[in-house]
């Protein structure tokens, strides 16, 4: 294709470059005139996003009590011990 | 894109020195999750990962007078955690050098989206989605529900090791690209590799659960 | 500097996603991470059809560079006044006059895709469906000619400004 273009195929490829601030201006616009009139590649960057702000809510792994009070006594000993 | 310690960051461990237990409170609350879920990149049992952040605590303890501040903070604790971790249990039974996993999964080649899913060359529109994703449309208390993280999660825990620890550190951990390629040794652009086809499997992962198939 | 920008309904940018602040206030790029990398573009009259959204708008730039032909980048914007003609109707307008300037000689894939133009023309509106009528349209003139692509971009944008009267700002 003689058009200077980014496809919808190339753009799920770098999609992540886009957002990560990474491509070169040149090609950034290109990849923004695209999604200007592709609805369905704004739904899959759409898409990306949401999914990388749902997967910054993920909280799951805080600390039991148990291993929390282990960290305290450990921090009291250490404390009593340097001093 | 700092990787020295903040002023913040600095003011705590000076406290943690003097014995302060409202900074160890502060402490356990700002770093105690990333810990425990940096132990479980590398020790899959809770119970097991745990242990390993009671462990590493004890090393923040004795190393915490020799700290120089030539890395964050965080990257100091990511080195203890990882260094308990990785001799305390690995997930699988690889021992396959770092270096030969990240250019495995940088090479793991293959479309990010299964080429049937676009229009062939002999069409007119070739390169255009002919099979388009679908609007989500879901509201927000849904998209943030517990099930739909725990796909998340799930989704997450089946990656590739380093694809895996990459968006842990970068999306769930917030953790920049500098402080990444720092701590794990990567190149930006094998990291951004790496983060993009994880970050591609998650979603689609998202996509099978809130879509189906 | 003044210029043209298409913004989303509520004057919201259709990349970075920030609002828009209301006509004569500042948006400044530098205090934001979601746009200092990007900084704020605005497009000139010979270069609208891409960009097309519900909303037009007449900007002023303050330290304008130019990205590419026609379209500029700066540090810091503020929205002057709405571009009124522009809504549903005359993009329903555009859009026919896209897909009507490539039906004439046009045979083969042309005709395919000046059909495909065609076709959708008609339930074309404000928001990006009428650009991707341009973009089919602009198909079928680099079909007929190469680098009729962004020679009809270029015609669809003269068009758009001069029935919209912002040919000149």
């Amino acid at each position: 294709m003689s058009v200077q273009e980014i496809t919808c195929k190339e753009l799920v490829e770098v999609v992540t470059d886009h957002l990560e601030g990474r491509m070169p201006p040149d090609r950034r616009l290109l990849f923004e005139e695209h999604v200007a009139f592709c609805s369905w590649c704004r739904t899959y960057l759409d898409q990306m996003r949401e999914t990388i702000r749902i997967t910054g809510t993920l909280t799951e792994d805080d600390l039991s009590p148990e291993t929390r009070d282990a960290l305290l006594e450990a921090f009291r000993n250490w404390n009593a011990q340097s001093r | 894109m700092t990787t020295a310690p903040s002023l913040d960051e600095l003011q705590l461990l000076d406290s943690l020195r003097q014995g302060d237990e409202r900074a160890f409170a502060a402490f356990v609350e700002e770093h105690g999750s990333t810990m425990l879920r940096v132990a479980r990149l590398y020790v899959r049992d809770r119970a097991a990962a745990e242990e390993v952040v009671q462990e590493a605590w004890l090393g923040v303890l004795r190393g915490i007078d020799r700290f120089e501040g030539r890395s964050s903070l965080r990257t100091w604790l990511f080195r203890i955690v990882t260094n308990l971790a990785k001799t305390r249990g690995v997930r699988e039974s690889r021992s396959v050098p770092f270096s030969a996993l990240v250019s495995e999964e940088v090479e793991d080649a293959g479309p990010s989206v299964p080429p049937e899913r676009f229009r062939g060359p002999e069409d007119r529109w070739w390169g255009h989605w002919s099979s388009p994703p679908e609007e989500w449309g879901r509201p927000e208390h849904e998209l943030l529900s517990a099930e739909t993280r725990d796909v998340i999660a799930r989704a997450i825990d089946a990656l590739p090791d380093v694809q895996r620890q990459v968006i842990t550190l970068r999306d769930v951990e917030g953790w920049s690209s500098d402080e990444v390629c720092n701590a794990l040794d990567l190149s930006e652009t094998n990291q951004r590799v790496l983060l993009h086809r994880a970050r591609t499997k998650v979603r689609h992962a998202l996509d099978d659960y809130l879509v189906g198939e | 500097m003044r210029a043209l920008k298409f913004l989303r309904p509520g004057r919201v940018a259709p990349f970075s996603k920030v609002t828009w602040p209301e006509p004569d206030e500042w948006l400044d790029a530098d205090g934001r991470p979601d746009l200092c990398r990007a900084g704020i573009h605005a497009v000139l009259p010979d270069v609208l059809a891409p960009w097309i959204a519900e909303e037009l708008w007449r900007v002023e730039l303050d330290g304008a560079e130019a990205l590419a032909p026609g379209i500029l980048v700066a540090s810091r914007g503020r929205l002057v006044s709405p571009v009124e003609e522009w809504n549903d109707e005359t993009a329903r307008e555009f859009a026919r006059a896209c897909a009507t300037h490539v039906q004439e000689g046009a045979t083969g894939r042309a005709a395919e895709y000046a059909a495909d133009a065609r076709a959708s023309a008609e339930e074309a509106g404000a928001d990006f469906t009428a650009t991707t009528v341009g973009y089919m349209a602009a198909h079928a003139a680099e079909a007929m000619s190469p680098g009729g692509f962004s020679a009809e971009r270029e015609w669809q944008s003269r068009w758009l400004a001069e029935r919209l009267g912002v040919s000149t700002i």
